[in-house]
């Protein structure tokens, strides 16, 4: 067997979902050379079941050994194909991260532009289904945290800013520095109703919590009319001679809309 | 009148202004007081049903004026409603609109209420309540009228990031004919004097604590469809508008009839969009690719043409200039060929130092080469070695139904085929609406 190669094992690892527990499952495969059919977080799944302890020293090994070996690039990618939405994500990072031991400091510009600097030639690095798959994910976190800063709404409840989102991805890490530069002596709530997570902005600390349901509080009466000013200006502003839906389209899909104060 | 029908008022009047763009200055509010922020790269917080980016409140201050310029619905002989918000109005209205995250800030123009001194000490009020009084740090854009004395011109600059003067009209003839108040003087004064004051700021900016003068420099928007200039003049002047008074953006918007007048053209006419999206591209090629106006148009051939962007036309019309070989040319050559943008030039810059580079390599880096491989070669090569010729380029690039019209728009044949084609597909038409990321 070559010894870059991982045995396979029909073991799927358990984790308690965080951070620090998927990087324990990686760190138990580099260290064991072993590749688990699956990862996961939850208890479904058809193979033999096994637990994984979130071991916080094995995670800082992992955590150093990147930059050192592959760079700080690599870190920063790992941690935002953390957050997104990629089908077998574990499995896929550790993939990813055995190229890029491999590979060493010049990996993040094969992914970034194909070029391989292993074999000398342009491979593309979606030529390891893996690494497409982050490299899409990634991207598309990526795409959909801008999309949120620009289409985050807030109605003002008591004196506080609070607002609800849909998104695929977990974007509110990325997006919390821009909104707390943006409003440094508000009070604001983003509610993350897919992942049942809130960001939480006050007397200027800001921080993540779980929490399990929200709803939007009753309007009062000047924030109903600051929405209908809102819409009132949305509506007006666009040119009827050069409608062109296609466009709006494009730029602003219909998965954005359905929390916008102009299309409610 | 209520808050809500002026709004309404100042915003329809206000539409037409196609410079909405928040870019050009990263700032956060110091130490963390009052509120907001601007990225230089702007931010749209939405896209209203004609695809453009809604990234300020864009309205005037008042639709009064004292002025009759032919195009405008605002000028002194129509009748219309007219409506004048106060500052505080305003004011307040921005800072509610930009807590709910629906705008990078404010884009304040304004019909000539008494005076052009009269107007802006208004405009001058209201942002002086944002900025002092809300310690507001968002994004403001404000025009400058033209006849504002400069103590104004220069108050309104330093509590502003962006400053324009609309040149309204690509010509002092058609400035003349339409809007008679207006003279090329007017206009071009306070563009000089706004240039003039970023030059001093420029060299203040070493000492801290000086306030900066519209750091997000100046722009300024013609309207084009409305007067007889042809496409060449129109981007001869944009070139020596950022030569001479060092502009950051030119903006240009397709006239749209709301007014009948025999000076003008008839109310049925549709905007010249893709007239107005050919202007974009050849401005982009200007500011972004290093031509000149006269690479892209001249006198005997001063229209865009419709059924080709510019750079693919200005590649068909210089065969001398071509191929060139992806692994020796300099960058500013590679992004004068079709097909190859910023990125790409970028991917395959970057990627050549590692080796030299096939047809399959680009194709690896992700560059489309479905126009471009009329242009290059790689270490001397065509692609899958065909041989390259003019009739078979242009064939390539358009469809049978558009080449024949083509072909007769070269001939001059149809020299003002603009005015029937604004329905022609536009897909190229993103650059204006991502102008406010721009
Ligand atoms: S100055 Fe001319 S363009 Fe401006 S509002 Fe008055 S009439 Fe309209």
């Amino acid at each position: 067997m070559n010894k870059d190669e991982f045995r396979n094992i029909d073991i799927c690892c358990r984790y308690d979902g965080s951070f620090y527990g998927m990087l324990s499952c990686i760190f138990e495969s580099f260290e064991k050379r072993e590749m688990p059919i699956q990862i996961k977080s939850d208890d479904f799944s058809m193979f033999r079941m096994k637990g994984i302890e979130t071991n916080e020293e094995k995670a800082e090994r992992i955590l150093n050994a990147i930059p050192k070996k592959i760079g700080n690039e690599a870190l920063k990618y790992l941690k935002l194909a953390y957050l997104a939405n990629i089908e077998e994500k574990e499995i896929a990072l550790i993939h990813f991260l055995k190229e890029g031991f491999k590979c060493g400091r010049k990996f993040i510009q094969l992914i970034n532009t194909g070029w391989c600097p292993v074999k000398k030639v342009v491979t593309g690095a979606l030529t390891n289904k893996y690494l497409e798959k982050i490299q899409k994910g990634v991207n598309l976190l990526t795409l959909d945290s801008q999309r949120f800063i620009q289409f985050v709404r807030f109605s003002e409840i008591d004196g506080a800013l609070v607002s609800i989102i849909e998104p695929q991805n977990q974007v509110l890490p990325l997006i919390s520095n821009h909104f707390v530069e943006r409003y440094p002596n508000e009070k604001f709530l983003i509610y993350d109703k897919t992942h049942k997570t809130g960001l939480i902005y006050m007397d200027g600390e800001i921080r993540l919590e779980h929490i399990e349901e929200y709803q939007m509080p009753l309007l009062s009466e000047k924030e109903k009319d600051y929405q209908k000013l809102w819409k009132l200006f949305y509506n007006t502003v666009a040119i009827e001679e050069r409608k062109n839906e296609k466009c709006r389209m494009n730029f602003m899909p219909k998965k954005y809309r359905k929390n916008m104060t102009e299309f409610m | 009148m209520d808050i809500f029908e002026k709004l309404k008022i100042l915003t329809d009047s206000a539409k037409y202004d196609v410079a909405c763009t928040s870019s050009g200055v990263d700032r956060t509010s110091p130490k963390g007081e009052g509120i907001g922020t601007a990225r230089s790269h702007g931010i749209c917080h939405s896209f209203s049903s004609d695809g453009r980016c809604i990234s300020l409140l864009k309205v005037l201050m008042s639709n009064e004026c004292v002025y009759d310029c032919a195009y405008c619905q605002n000028r002194s002989s129509k009748d219309v409603k007219r409506a004048t918000f106060t500052p505080k109005e305003l004011a307040d209205l921005t800072i509610n609109f930009y807590k709910r995250n629906y705008i990078e800030g404010l884009f304040l123009s304004s019909g000539v209420i008494k005076s052009p001194n009269n107007t802006t000490e208004l405009m001058i009020e209201t942002i002086r309540i944002l900025r002092e009084e809300y310690k507001f740090y968002g994004y403001i854009h404000a025009k400058a009228i033209p006849g504002t004395g400069n103590g104004l011109v220069n108050e309104l600059g330093l509590l502003v990031d962006r400053m324009s003067v609309n040149i309204e009209l690509p010509s002092s003839q058609s400035l003349l004919s339409l809007a008679p108040d207006k003279s090329k003087e007017s206009i071009l004064k306070p563009m000089g004097f706004i240039k003039e004051r970023l030059n001093e700021s420029k060299e203040l900016a070493v000492y801290k604590g000086v306030p900066k003068f519209v750091p997000a420099g100046q722009s300024t928007q013609m309207i084009v469809g409305a007067s007889p200039e042809t496409d060449f003049s129109i981007i001869k002047l944009s070139e020596g508008l950022y030569d001479k008074y060092k502009l950051k953006r030119v903006f240009y918007s397709a006239y749209t009839p709301i007014v009948e007048s025999s000076r003008l053209p008839s109310l049925d006419t549709k905007p010249p969009l893709l007239r107005e999206n050919r202007l974009y591209q050849a401005d982009w090629l200007m500011r972004v690719y290093g031509f000149s106006a006269g690479e892209i148009l001249n006198e005997d051939n001063p229209m865009l043409n419709p059924y080709i962007d510019p750079k693919c036309n200005w590649a068909v019309n210089n065969p001398e200039k071509f191929p060139i070989d992806v692994n020796y040319a300099t960058h500013e050559n590679l992004l004068r060929v079709p097909g190859i943008g910023i990125l790409s030039a970028k991917k395959i810059i970057s990627a050549r130092k590692f080796g030299r580079l096939s047809f399959a390599d680009l194709k690896k880096l992700g560059v489309v080469l479905k126009r471009a491989q009329y242009f290059i070669v790689c270490s001397g090569k065509t692609h899958e070695n065909m041989r390259i010729n003019q009739s078979r380029i242009i064939n390539s690039l358009l469809s049978k139904a558009a080449l024949e019209r083509f072909l007769g728009f070269q001939q001059g044949v149809q020299v003002s085929v603009f005015d029937g084609f604004s329905g022609i597909e536009r897909k190229e038409n993103n650059l204006m609406a991502l102008s406010g990321q721009l």
